[in-house]
């Protein structure tokens, strides 16, 4: 179980963080380790990675060329990620927010 | 404070871990509904189970009872196939039929309207039989004379036990009540001379009903009396055979096992055991209401094994509830309050004691989970869930409920079990979605769709971050993917609210109070929190 402060801190790089977002679709051999799954070392990874702005609309988008030719739907997958990443910001923000000036007061 | 706070953390965590599985919940209703056969309930398999679950979920999904939130709940969340079956085989506030199923039709209505007959000890054949008109309806028309009304009517009566039984005490003549019952298995001497109130029971019969009826004068003239020998047992045979009568008793049964006055067979037969509960039931009417309630208002042993019950007053008394109460939700509420308001005001002794008892209701409470539904004699044994009711009587003492536990009476602990029963399952609820709200806030909860080969695992993180690992032909797994990411999506604003709810309890509690207190308020604020997500839904959906 993560400790308080780890979680305290996390909340408060999360609201720092929710002006750029992550989105990443990778593909490769997978193995589990320590009960969560992992890419197997020594192999190339295909897929995208893309960095969204929210401020100034700056978008960065890295895709493998095997990867946008043989998996189209993985692609469209990717991307509704995209447009969904927005959403969660707004439907989590004032949650968030709420919960660290209510944390702030006790602590 | 940092180690104590993190000290409380852990130890939700661990309180998690202990709190009562609901699988056995699961298999006692799919089996109460026909998906289990009777016969084959003491072995089921987990795979049994599994298909089971399947057939339920696919007739849910085609009867239209269910919305489309809860049907994709049940996909998404292990535990929601046991919401779901709750609802179907609920009979304080169950499903309300607009119309009765056709000749032939076998689905889930009419699983439900053959297990409703079947708690009322109508129904003797499979519940999932095809409904029909030579029996079905046959057996719907017997609870339809008995409440005056139309056969529709009767099946939704039956989802509603107290509204039915307000029903019937209102179109049937008052000397109907009196009920003659003969156990199967005669209690002993002792506890029958005990019950033998005759002079008293027929004193109170006279002022109840008056003389005018020539039943109220043949019962105090001729079985009342003081000579066994020339008690007409005829006619005692006879009041005991009475349909209605023997109806009026499986229907005292219901209420008590409802309230967890009783847990033995549901099976008409009132023994020793069903006796017992009726004196349970005597004794929290009196604590509850401050009243000195004798046995001998309700019961006697007449002779040769016969006992005289005065239903009615049973029925009206003990059974019909305030309905300036209309919401068992107000009941619940104001029941946790006070259990809240009295571990504030308890001195360490008195937690500790509370503490105590709770674990001991708690460790009986995992242990009927664990415990596999048993079929006997032919009936399944079971244990009635619901707690509308219960909450709505129980209202009455809630300010004695924390005294009640410590005490912990062997005649209350059926009703203290079912209530805290019910706690138990809120707080499950509440540290599931708290635990799923610190995962989805460090990055770690991932929703994962895998078959054969293929595999995506998906971590959603609360600032829109995703990162999504794909292996093999993962195409195929999209759509289903797709729906299970965008329901975890839904449900991690909720987390994220009890997480912030949670916390603050923990931070603010830190130099008190006690580890009970602590867990009675995160129940508390889950079942604030989910009300008003509920509401929401409920205007977004």
């Amino acid at each position: 179980m993560s400790t308080i402060q780890d979680i305290l801190d996390k909340i408060n790089s999360t609201v720092n963080d929710m002006t750029v977002l992550e989105i990443k679709t990778l593909m490769g051999d997978l193995e589990m380790v320590n009960g969560e799954i992992n890419f197997k070392p020594d192999q190339d990874i295909q897929g995208i990675t893309s960095r969204i702005d929210l401020v100034d609309g700056d978008i960065t988008t890295r895709i493998t060329e095997e990867f946008y030719n043989k998996y189209p739907e993985l692609v469209q997958w990717h991307q509704s990620r995209e447009a969904k990443g927005n959403e969660i910001i707004e439907g989590n923000i004032l949650t968030v927010s709420r919960m660290i000036s209510e944390l702030r007061k006790i602590l | 404070m940092t180690d104590d706070v993190q000290n409380i953390v852990s130890k939700l965590d661990q309180e998690a871990k202990t709190l009562p599985a609901r699988k056995n919940r699961c298999i006692q209703h799919l089996t109460e509904l026909g998906y289990i056969s009777i016969g084959a309930v003491n072995a089921v398999t987990d795979s049994g189970v599994e298909k089971a679950k399947e057939e339920f979920l696919q007739d849910a999904a085609a009867s239209g009872l269910y919305t489309a939130l809860e049907l994709r709940r049940a996909v998404f969340e292990d535990d929601a196939v046991t919401d779901l079956l709750a609802r179907a085989v609920d009979i304080d506030e169950g499903f309300v039929f607009n119309e009765l199923p056709a000749e032939g039709d076998c689905n889930l209505i009419t699983r439900i309207i053959h297990y409703r007959l079947d708690i009322f000890g109508l129904w003797e054949l499979p519940v999932n039989t095809g409904f029909s008109k030579a029996v079905s309806l046959s057996k719907i028309k017997t609870i339809a004379g008995h409440a005056k009304c139309s056969p529709l009517e009767a099946v939704n009566f039956m989802a509603d036990v107290e509204k039915f039984t307000k029903r019937l005490l209102s179109v049937n003549d008052k000397e109907k009540f009196v009920i003659v019952s003969r156990p199967q298995k005669i209690p002993d001497r002792d506890f029958v001379r005990r019950l033998d109130r005759r002079h008293k029971f027929k004193r109170q019969l006279i002022e109840d009903f008056g003389t005018k009826t020539d039943f109220i004068r043949h019962l105090t003239n001729d079985i009342l009396n003081n000579h066994p020998a020339l008690s007409d047992h005829s006619f005692l045979f006879r009041m005991s055979q009475d349909d209605f009568s023997r109806f009026i008793l499986r229907l005292i049964q219901v209420h008590q096992w409802q309230e967890g006055l009783y847990e033995g067979l549901l099976d008409s037969d009132i023994g020793e055991v069903t006796i017992k509960s009726i004196i349970n039931a005597v004794d929290l009417y009196n604590i509850t209401n401050r009243k000195n309630i004798q046995l001998h208002r309700v019961l006697t042993y007449v002779n040769n094994g016969y006992f005289l019950f005065n239903a009615l007053f049973f029925l009206q008394e003990y059974m019909i509830e305030d309905d300036s109460l209309n919401e068992a939700k107000d009941a619940e509420e104001i029941i946790l309050g006070n259990i809240l308001e009295s571990a504030a005001r308890a001195n360490d002794t008195q937690l500790t004691a509370f503490g105590l008892k709770v674990d001991m209701l708690k460790a009986e409470a995992v242990a009927a989970g664990i415990r596999h539904p048993q079929e006997k004699q032919g009936l399944l044994k079971r244990i009635y869930y619901g707690i509308r009711n219960l909450f709505k009587k129980v209202v009455k003492i809630s300010k004695q409920i924390f005294r009640l536990v410590i005490e912990l009476s062997d005649r209350f602990k059926g009703v203290l079990k079912k209530i805290f029963g019910h706690f138990f399952e809120q707080l499950s609820k509440g540290l599931k979605a708290f635990t799923d709200g610190i995962k989805y806030i460090m990055g770690r909860k991932s929703t994962t769709t895998h078959a054969r080969d293929a595999m995506i695992s998906s971590v959603i993180r609360i600032d829109g971050d995703s990162f999504s690992i794909v292996s093999g032909n993962a195409g195929p797994l999209i759509p289903l993917h797709t729906k299970k990411v965008e329901y975890h999506v839904a449900s991690m604003t909720f987390s994220l609210s009890i997480v912030g709810g949670v916390m603050k309890v923990i931070l603010s509690a830190i130099n008190v109070i006690s580890w009970p207190f602590i867990v009675f308020t995160i129940i508390s604020i889950y079942k604030q929190i989910s009300e008003s997500f509920r509401k929401l839904e409920s205007i977004t959906t």
